[in-house]
């Protein structure tokens, strides 16, 4: 394979970002470069500061691949990185800890010691003690040399997205101009700590093992970074074949990491509200991505690249942990020569969408499914906006940077807060107070505060959909409409279009609530009901160029084919992979409930079908037969609404399923017409409630076939059990936890003989090509193909089922530039799906997988 | 509807919504359980909280509340079986930290659920964790969140899925 690594050579183009580092060297003391491995220094700093350099100590300001060039290393000696002409403040404190503090409005809001650095994790970790000299100098390349560098760049990086928080805060409260707006970045920031990963109240601290941050420059992680939002913790990791190299050595990959931290914090901006004594928090938190590759989970990796952007201003991310060690750097923008050409700052272009989904410029041959690429068309589309703003605001040169960076941390605080507000209300008052739920019937966010987690995470999580018409909304509300006119709703567009973003028809800006799209709140946050709804601004359509929309009828499973050597879906069933699966699952956060005694991995037989007793994954072969690309396609497995509950005793909750395709008919014992139409507002499992089953309720997918005389039907799994002579009884079903003496409230019988397991009952495809199914478009041939985890939903099978024994689940897709999944057809104003119609079909296609049971 | 009638509606509504919430708190622990049940739950209760009265659906009847689950003190021997379960021979070390009991409403039963954090230590030493609500009386994960995010230099190189041969030609 021909890569052209132009950026080997002359990657350093006569830019700002260029005239810095070679500034930056120029200031450098050029020491002797002898790398060094890691020493703890065991010792004071023999050279005798204080005076000036109190509190102080020298610092790298960036890697050893920016300050020497990419040539350099992996050896390194971080002495001639240093620079030594300018000692920075760390901390005034006796121990390695930093502050927040935030301005609101000129009110001063500090969270003492919000960030500690630490070396590796211990059990008797301890923050290390200023020097007996004052200062925080301590040898080059030692353990605390590492530490004082992780705090001063982790702050640094705080203190810059505290500047970016104070302008957003103050101009979206203060500024006239906002005045009759709605804002998502509550203005009762400052009395619920939700700007930082802090509950106020002890009482209600459920949140965080600790209220601070926790920064392990040393940690034990090879080749990699992570940030773990249940610590908090940033770690970064080493490199065992080099001792000397650390991914900490590299500030651009402690912002992207730090990055991470910040979305999870804006995320849950709205999710603490001030109660009359302490404040309230909703037990959940919202972060973006899940198991394997997903949009969230990428849209999370481009905004962390764009934050390393934000702080050092150049275009490139990670040149030194990422790129000296696997040659695995990014771009942030497409004039960066690692690019491959045809990809330039044109509208042509452009990074965009779906086409750069799966481009990794390191092997741009071998398509790659995995967040951190995808993401580059998320950070490629912000750097390209950051500079849009900077030519069309007329801001001024020397704060260009600081002002335009800040206009769209704005903007992403206002996204991801609304995205993450797991609270609901979604509306302040024109006060800017939060509208007690009790009082405040309506919500706007993530359906209702019981099923928020599920709508925002899985039901209705971000897409590259969702994030950019959300973005578009706030750029056009705040400014369009606002701080910069000049950036017109035609050249906001134009923008999103160039990547591909302009994948929505409206802003969905008619304020329309989660369960009832007649109530609308209006510009001061008061709801009214409209016998006409108001309808939402509508794309320009002329701009929609690159943005191309698909039906999802031309989505279908895909049929067998031996000429494409493709298949209609892929199970493995073999105890090895199924095993690293299930591990890999939890060691993602994403446990899974399996159940004892009634299906396991030992039944697993390896044959490629569905048996008794096994654990499977299933990768359903979707297929595109439409002249384009389809991309972001989500299938879930999870309940829905789409059966009509028959008995109305409530003891057995049996149901037939709706007609909801021409696949499962009246002949076969379904239901039409109006009563099987899903009217649900909230979200309820078919589980007793009281201790009987509900007459509306969200069903699991899976029907199971049962056989009454010469005819047959599909029914609940409840229905068959209690029936055909098997009679099992709730213990012999999946997911029972109940004892002889107690009840299992969320045992579902309706899923008694196969089940989606938690955690793993979503599946997400990058792209299909045009008139190819997802296995064709991915392995192009590759006969050691492998699947990402995130594409395969995980059922498990009860061992107890007949040989036979058929099943019908309907599981539900919807994709990123669906043409018909997010409004009727019918409506002329495209009004998108109100939340609550995600609980049936409406904004989905249905995708009938069926299987036999057999040894 | 004018507004007036809004208004009024309104104001009965949250009236009728204040008295149910009310009587399900003094409700909460009256349940038709044997005593020693009783007492386990009455004691733990103590220590949950109604998360936040406003999370209950209106239309659910006070008397739901005495289903509630019962919590009970094997709770996290039950998670971590099943964690360790799923976790396999892949797993050094699983530690389970609760931080709070509260009551989740969930499919509109309020359960007694623990607040949890999962730090997993995998056999190569490295660390990841998420937070959980974990239902008290059987141990099961009713949601997880707040899980780590990983940055590794070699992306292609975690575990992937590979293609079974059966289906090559
Ligand atoms: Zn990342």
């Amino acid at each position: 394979m021909i890569v052209v690594r132009q950026w080997m050579t002359n990657y350093f183009k006569a830019t700002a970002a260029s005239n810095m580092v070679a500034l930056l060297i120029s200031l450098i003391t050029l020491a002797s470069c002898n790398p060094t491995e890691i020493t703890p220094s065991g010792q004071r700093s023999s050279g005798v500061y204080a005076g000036d350099f109190v509190n102080k100590a020298y610092i790298y300001r960036e890697s050893p691949a920016i300050v020497h060039g990419l040539n350099y290393g992996p050896r390194v000696d971080m002495k001639g990185t240093l620079d030594k002409a300018l000692p920075e403040f760390i901390t005034d404190k006796t121990l390695l800890k930093g502050d927040c503090s935030v301005l609101f409005l000129g009110v001063d809001s500090t969270i003492e010691d919000c960030i500690h650095s630490f070396a590796s994790k211990t059990a008797s970790q301890q923050l290390l003690p200023k020097k007996s000299d004052g200062t925080w100098i301590f040898p080059t390349n030692s353990s605390e040399f590492y530490q004082v560098n992780g705090l001063y760049h982790v702050q640094h990086g705080v203190n810059t997205f505290f500047d970016k928080l104070k302008f957003a805060y103050d101009t979206l409260h203060s500024n006239p101009i906002f005045m009759w707006k709605t804002k998502s970045t509550p203005k009762y920031l400052d009395d619920t700590g939700m700007f930082w990963f802090q509950a106020i109240a002890p009482t209600n601290d459920n949140y965080f093992r600790n209220s601070f941050l926790s920064s392990y420059a040393l940690c034990n992680l090879e080749l990699n970074a992570s940030f773990s939002p249940a610590g908090p913790e940033l770690c970064f990791g080493n490199w065992a074949k080099h001792p000397s190299f650390f991914m900490v050595q590299d500030p651009s990959i402690v912002y992207h990491e730090l990055g991470h931290a910040l979305i999870a914090v804006m995320m849950n901006f709205r999710n603490g509200t001030p109660g009359s004594l302490t404040p309230d928090y909703h037990p959940l938190r919202s972060n973006l991505g899940g198991y394997g590759f997903d949009e969230a989970g990428s849209i999370g990796e481009g905004v962390a690249d764009y934050y390393s952007f934000v702080m050092n201003q150049r275009t490139h991310f990670a040149e030194w942990g990422l790129g000296k060690s696997m040659n695995a750097s990014r771009p942030i923008s497409e004039d960066d020569s690692l690019h491959i050409s045809g990809v330039d700052t044109t509208s042509e272009g452009r990074l965009s969408y779906p086409q750069y989904l799966l481009y990794d410029p390191n092997d741009p041959n071998i398509p790659f499914e995995d967040v951190h690429y995808a993401g580059q068309i998320i950070s490629h589309y912000l750097v390209a906006l950051t500079k849009e703003l900077q030519t069309q605001c007329s801001l001024p040169t020397e704060d260009m940077h600081d002002i335009s960076t800040s206009y769209v941390m704005m903007l992403l605080a206002e996204t991801f807060s609304e995205m993450g507000d797991l609270k609901s209300v979604g509306v302040d008052t024109i006060w800017g107070g939060a509208n007690d739920p009790l009082s405040f019937l309506d919500r706007f966010n993530n359906l209702d505060e019981n099923a928020s987690f599920v709508w925002a995470h899985v039901v209705n999580p971000p897409t590259y959909r969702k994030f950019s018409q959300i973005m578009a909304k706030n750029i056009y509300k705040y400014v369009t409409s606002g701080l910069c006119t000049s950036f017109t709703q035609d050249e906001s567009e134009k923008l999103l279009d160039d990547y591909g973003l302009l994948l929505f028809k409206t802003y969905n800006n008619d304020g329309s609530s989660t369960k009832n799209k007649y109530a609308q709140y209006n510009s001061f946050g008061t709801v009214n009901i409209n016998p006409t709804p108001v309808a939402p601004t509508a794309v320009h359509e002329n701009n929609r160029r690159k943005s191309v929309l698909v039906s999802k009828q031309l989505l279908t499973l895909a049929e067998p084919n031996s000429e494409t050597d493709t298949a209609t879906y892929y199970i493995i069933d073999d105890q090895a992979n199924m095993s690293g699966i299930l591990e890999g699952l939890l060691f993602k956060g994403f446990p899974m409930n399996p159940s004892t005694g009634i299906a396991s991995l030992e039944y697993n037989n390896s044959n490629i079908r569905i048996s008794p007793g096994e654990i499977v994954a299933v990768i359903p072969n979707l297929k595109n037969s439409s002249n384009s690309t389809m991309a972001g396609i989500q299938l879930l497995a999870t309940d829905w609404d789409h059966v009509d509950v028959t008995d109305t005793t409530g003891l057995n909750g049996n149901f037939k399923p709706c007609v909801v395709d021409d696949v499962t008919t009246v002949a076969q014992g379904a239901e039409a017409g109006e009563t099987c139409t899903s009217t649900m507002t909230s979200y309820k499992r078919h589980v007793k409630t009281a201790g009987a089953f509900a007459t509306e309720a969200a069903a699991p997918v899976c029907l199971v076939q049962i056989e009454d005389g010469e005819v047959t039907r599909w029914v609940s799994q409840n229905e068959f059990r209690k029936k055909q002579g098997l009679a099992l009884q709730d213990k012999d079903c999946l997911g029972f936890a109940g004892t002889a003496a107690t009840e299992d409230f969320t045992f579902n019988p309706h899923e008694c003989l196969v089940r989606a397991l938690p955690g793993a009952n979503e599946a997400s495809f990058s792209k299909i090509d045009a008139q190819k199914s997802y296995v064709e478009t991915m392995r192009n041939g590759n006969p050691e193909h492998t699947f990402d985890v995130g594409n395969a939903i995980i059922f498990e099978v009860n061992k107890w089922i007949p040989p036979g024994t058929k099943f019908r689940c309907r599981l539900r897709a919807k994709f990123s530039n669906c043409s018909d999944c997010f409004s009727d057809a019918a409506d002329s104003t495209n009004d998108e799906y109100i939340d609550s119609e995600y609980n049936g079909a409406k904004p989905f296609k249905v995708i009938n997988f069926e299987f036999d049971v057999n040894d | 509807m004018t507004k007036n009638k809004k208004i009024a509606s309104f104001m009965v509504l949250s009236f009728a919504l204040l008295f149910f919430v009310k009587k399900e708190e003094q409700n909460h622990n009256v349940k038709n359980r044997p005593a020693n049940a009783l007492l386990q739950t009455a004691k733990i209760t103590g220590e949950s909280k109604f998360i936040d009265k406003n999370r209950r659906p209106l239309d659910r009847i006070p008397a739901s509340t005495s289903y509630v689950n019962t919590p009970s003190a094997t709770w996290e021997k039950q998670l971590k079986t099943s964690l360790a379960a799923q976790g396999g021979s892949s797993l050094k070390d699983i530690k389970i930290k609760k931080e709070k009991s509260l009551v989740w409403m969930r499919d509109e039963n309020p359960l007694h659920v623990e607040s949890v954090v999962v730090t997993l230590t995998n056999k190569q030493d490295v660390e990841a964790s998420f937070r959980a609500l974990v239902d008290s009386q059987t141990g099961k994960v009713l949601e997880s969140w707040d899980q780590s995010v990983f940055d590794p230099a070699n992306v292609r190189g975690s575990f992937r899925i590979k293609l079974d041969p059966r289906y090559t030609n």
